[in-house]
């Protein structure tokens, strides 16, 4: 076994290539210790496989390389869904919340964005803690993956570490983030690393290069760390947490902190002393000269200031820790050499006499085309070989978990010999979020929106327990605790409503129990259609106030009030949206077969369709149709081919 | 040649409309102009090959992408205000010019819709009924429209208690005849039907001619004969809406002077007041079909209206969400059906272009 070895490793660094230890293969291997690292190898371990994870450095993991924060809109759904599936990074956020705050709180439930600063020791310290001691089944070794065991039926049997030695394993799932390849940009020195302090990963770069897996390069970056002391925050907007503070996980009643504990976050703006400096030094900044004709949106302020120039833009002042001595100014991403960074710094509102405690820097480095990737995050080309995270192309912590947590189920289950896991476009962002990647691949570091999703009425932070922990249960992620709390919780909803429904008043009963102006309808309304009612604005609360003999029988499920406005408000729409979800589904059953041929001369596809379909091998009509260049007709065609061969299988989301 | 290249597989013969066929798969042309070209093949009259030529060449395909993409830079910034406007900062009154843009969008799509159906008209035939007491001349009436020189004619089979159509081209009006049965109490129960489907298709019609006969025309004002006359027929249409035919001219003694606008003196057996009634028909015709002229395309298929009547009510609906508070994901539901149905004219918007604008026009961080 490994862990009996370890001394061996450091004592006889010579080990020929030839020794590999055969007895003890793991169920699963995971390669890289971070976001989506941790949550798929706590999901194996949770699925009861033998989960062994490999990280350069065990005291990075749970590190937050770029922003102190975690979740936002978009974001915040995916760590809702994360936590619905028992992950881990929801939890440890509310031990480690130093400001928790709901954003768009008035647009509305369904875009409702959890986010909260966080403390980063306190993050490690319990993630570790979580991940060391808490966690059966998995251990943990520090090394250097060099390459993979590739099996001559071109399965994935294990990896090799850079001392020589073997660790069988039976799938693996890589989650090396920005370390393949990676390159750290200042002004105009490049130095080979994965993040500032940490050696990059060559040697797996490599060996997915000689795999021919479809390669690319992204860029990142990350701002420079201010000294808290040398800010002087009179002059800037000072915004407060959510009082109280809302937990991420559905498992917890309250975060760890007392809500007057919390601290403040703090807004200033950039002056056109910014921009002067950002043009004037275009000629040492080569990460950003390259950087403008990347992504769509501006990861720096450089890029900010070049594309939408001459205005003030937002810095927000982020605290990393309760007793934490540095301010994380979001928005103010660079890649100058160091000493313009400070004058650049100093050109910002609060910040003149702002002292750097690190600069900020920019990342490129190697990821991987997802769709070289079927929907589960298996590869197409090597079978048990897994990748979640950045190395797909994403940005973002919570998108890393999100696929992380998909990747450890998915190589678990492919032990177990059961079908993968798979969430779809109708059932959440991860869904969307795997769909966009494995479909369309990117360009850009993905980062996830709420319009990207057509179903955001329904696929709402606040459902997650309901659309996803049951299914999670099924394939065996969620503990029996988890799965208690979500049947109360749904037993708690239906009760409610069930009691809310039998309740009737006309229109006009109800106004002058609100004491608002009086409607003119006249049919009957519900208690719980009532919620809905914009012009009222009832809570359950004050229902049960005003109606003490019909809602008394609603004590006791108060945990779940807040959450009845919300049913009532969306039912209609949820409605709706279900309709369309069940064409689409319909549309999701017409599959297409393995190795379908698109040369076929009836199918009259252009060259780039051919070579677009043939690339992307999509899984069903529904898949096919949204790989751009595809056109309707090409899909249409597929369409009527697949129908005539009668094709109507349950979809698989592997081959 | 054509036998030995029918001998290559997979070589078939073209079918009607395969070259047309394979400009769209091949993406040259998008839905709107595809149809203009079927009209084109199918096109029988002047009038319907100018309309046919306009939408090939992409005018309504022109005016729908306008619209389009208006509508879809409109819910570019609603949904960047919806993922952006608390961490990155959306300039105020995004949500304000965007109401402003769809109330001038919804106007400008109403307005087109109200052009009173002329393109569909245009495209299937004015339907002109000829009703009137039996032995007015009505069917005589028919054929002599039907007998004009450059008319072409196509005739279906029915009896007179039934209803006769032509097709024939009036000044470049596709439009389509319909003799009826007399109207008159009757006791027979297929004269009955008959008088049911004559006041049917008078119902329906784009245009009446009702057909009087000039010597039994009682001898008060003339608008009051009409009225009777009408009522006699049990008709229940506006007598302004028709153009009203006083047959057998030849055999009153006097010309009735002072004629409105919409009636004429006729006799079909002298073929007196033919080309007057011809003219006057005209004049209908055209205000009814419309001149396609470049400056508006008309809608041509029920196909378009239907698309456009929905993206209008969900334009309305953003509008009232927005109005009675509801949240602004719910409003911004109903905008993404506006541009779902808008799209089935003229192609689907993806979530990519949707990022782009809102890229573009927005100064978005990581």
């Amino acid at each position: 076994m490994i862990l009996r070895r370890r001394s061996l490793i450091r004592v006889l660094p010579a080990l020929s290539r030839q020794f590999s230890c055969a007895e003890g293969t793991y169920d699963v291997v995971v390669v890289g210790g971070g976001h989506a690292g941790t949550e798929a190898c706590a999901a194996a371990a949770r699925m009861g496989r033998k989960t062994l994870l490999v990280t350069h450095k065990k005291s990075t993991i749970g590190e937050m390389s770029c922003n102190p924060s975690f979740g936002g809109v978009g974001k915040g759904h995916l760590m809702k869904e994360v936590d619905a599936l028992d992950g881990v990074c929801g939890r440890i956020c509310d031990l480690s919340g130093i400001h928790y705050k709901v954003l768009n709180v008035r647009k509305g439930p369904a875009v409702w964005g959890p986010r909260a600063q966080i403390d980063r020791k306190l993050y490690k310290k319990h993630l570790q803690n979580e991940i060391f001691n808490h966690t059966p089944n998995l251990e943990i070794i520090e090394a250097a993956v060099e390459d993979l065991m590739i099996h001559e039926n071109g399965h994935c049997t294990g990896i090799v570490l850079e001392n020589g030695e073997y660790v069988s394993s039976k799938t693996v799932v890589i989650t090396t983030g920005t370390f393949l390849n990676g390159q750290i940009n200042i002004g105009l020195d490049v130095r080979p690393a994965g993040r500032v302090g940490d050696e990059p990963s060559i040697g797996l770069a490599k060996t997915l290069e000689r795999l021919k897996f479809r390669m690319g390069v992204l860029k990142t970056g990350t701002p420079p760390r201010i000294y808290r002391s040398s800010i002087d925050f009179s002059d800037c907007e000072k915004h407060l947490a959510d009082m109280p503070p809302l937990p991420f996980s559905f498992i917890n009643s309250q975060v760890w902190i007392k809500p007057e504990d919390q601290v403040p976050c703090h807004l200033t703006y950039t002056t056109p002393g910014v921009d002067k400096i950002v043009k004037e030094n275009l000629h040492v900044n080569r990460h950003v000269s390259e950087e403008i004709t990347g992504p769509r949106y501006c990861p720096s302020i450089e890029s900010k200031i070049l594309r939408f120039g001459n205005r003030a833009h937002q810095i927000w002042l982020e605290p990393e820790g309760l007793d934490s001595d540095l301010i994380y100014p979001a928005g103010l991403s660079c890649t100058l050499p160091e000493d313009l960074q400070l004058q650049l710094i100093r050109q910002v509102k609060g910040l003149e006499n702002a002292v750097l405690a690190k600069p900020g820097y920019g990342v490129q480095y190697d990821f991987v085309d997802p769709r070289e990737l079927w929907p589960s995050l298996e590869t197409k080309k090597i079978p048990g070989l897994f990748l979640a995270g950045q190395i797909n192309g994403t940005t973002g912590y919570e998108e890393a978990a999100a696929q992380g947590i998909i990747a450890g189920m998915n190589a678990a289950l492919q032990v177990l010999e059961r079908e993968p896991f798979v969430i779809r476009r109708t059932e959440g962002y991860i869904g969307v979020l795997i769909d966009d990647l494995t479909t369309h691949g990117t360009n850009e570091p993905y980062r996830m929106f709420t319009s990207r999703a057509e179903f955001r009425v329904y696929l709402r932070p606040d459902n997650a327990d309901i659309r996803l922990t049951k299914k999670g249960f099924d394939a065996g992620v969620v503990s029996n605790e988890r799965m208690q709390v979500l049947q109360q919780t749904q037993s708690s909803l239906e009760y409610c409503e069930e009691v809310l429904q039998s309740v009737m008043l006309a229109p006009r009963k109800w106004k002058s129990l609100f004491k608002k102006p009086n409607s003119t309808s006249t049919a009957s309304k519900s208690a719980f259609s009532l919620l809905a009612d914009s012009s009222i604005k009832a809570t359950v609360f004050q229902l049960r106030n005003l109606m003490p003999d019909e809602l008394r029988c609603l004590d006791g499920t108060e945990a779940v009030w807040d959450r009845l406005v919300i049913c009532s408000t969306y039912k209609y729409y949820e409605k709706m949206q279900t309709a369309e979800i069940e064409a689409i589904k319909k549309e999701q059953e017409l599959v297409i077969p393995k190795n379908f041929d698109y040369n076929m001369p009836r199918l009259s596809l252009s060259m780039e369709e051919r070579e677009k379909l043939a690339f992307s091998q999509p899984q069903t009509i529904a898949a096919a149709s949204r790989i751009p260049g595809v056109t309707p007709s090409a899909v249409l065609r597929l369409m009527v081919y697949v129908k005539q061969k009668g094709h109507k299988a349950p979809v698989a989301a592997r081959g | 040649m054509l036998s030995a290249v029918g001998q290559i597989p997979d070589c078939f013969p073209a079918q009607p409309g395969d070259f047309t066929k394979r400009a769209f798969y091949a993406g040259k042309m998008d839905l709107t102009a595809v149809e203009g070209l079927a009209d084109l093949l199918s096109a029988e009259t002047e009038a319907q090959r100018k309309q046919a030529l306009l939408q090939m060449e992409g005018h309504l395909g022109k005016l729908y992408n306008e619209w389009a993409q208006t509508l879809v830079k409109c819910m570019a910034h609603v949904e960047a205000y919806i993922d952006f406007s608390e961490d990155d900062n959306i300039e105020d009154g995004v949500l304000e010019s965007v109401e402003k843009k769809l109330k001038v969008l919804a106007e400008e799509m109403k307005s087109h819709m109200s052009d009173e159906r002329r393109g569909e008209i245009l495209r299937s035939g004015v339907q002109v009924s000829i009703v009137g007491e039996p032995n007015v001349g009505k069917s005589s009436l028919l054929n002599t429209l039907a007998q004009r020189p450059a008319a072409i004619v196509t005739s279906q089979a029915g009896t007179t208690r039934d209803l006769v159509r032509v097709s024939m081209d009036l000044g470049g009006f596709p439009v389509q005849l319909c003799d009826t049965a007399g109207l008159r109490e009757a006791s027979d129960e297929v004269e009955k039907e008959g008088i049911h489907r004559a006041k049917a298709a008078a119902a329906k019609a784009d245009l009446v001619l009702l057909v009087a006969s000039a010597p039994l025309l009682p001898k008060v004002p003339l608008e009051q004969a009409l009225q009777n006359y009408l009522k006699t027929c049990g008709l229940s249409i506006n007598l302004k809406d028709c153009i009203v035919v006083l047959n057998k001219s030849d055999l009153i003694p006097d010309k009735i002077q002072e004629l409105p606008e919409n009636v004429i003196l006729t006799s079909c057996e002298s073929g007196e007041g033919i080309s007057q009634l011809l003219s006057v028909l005209q004049n209908r015709l055209t205000s009814l079909c419309g001149d396609p002229s470049r400056e508006c395309p008309t809608i041509t298929q029920a196909r378009h209206r239907t698309y456009l009547e929905t993206c209008l009510e969900y334009l309305h609906e953003y509008q009232r969400s927005l109005e009675a508070e509801q949240d602004l994901v719910i409003a911004a539901e109903q905008l993404r059906q506006a541009l779902r149905h808008l799209g089935m004219l003229t192609g689907k918007v993806s979530t990519e272009q949707l990022l782009d604008l809102v890229f573009s026009e927005f100064c978005i961080g990581k």
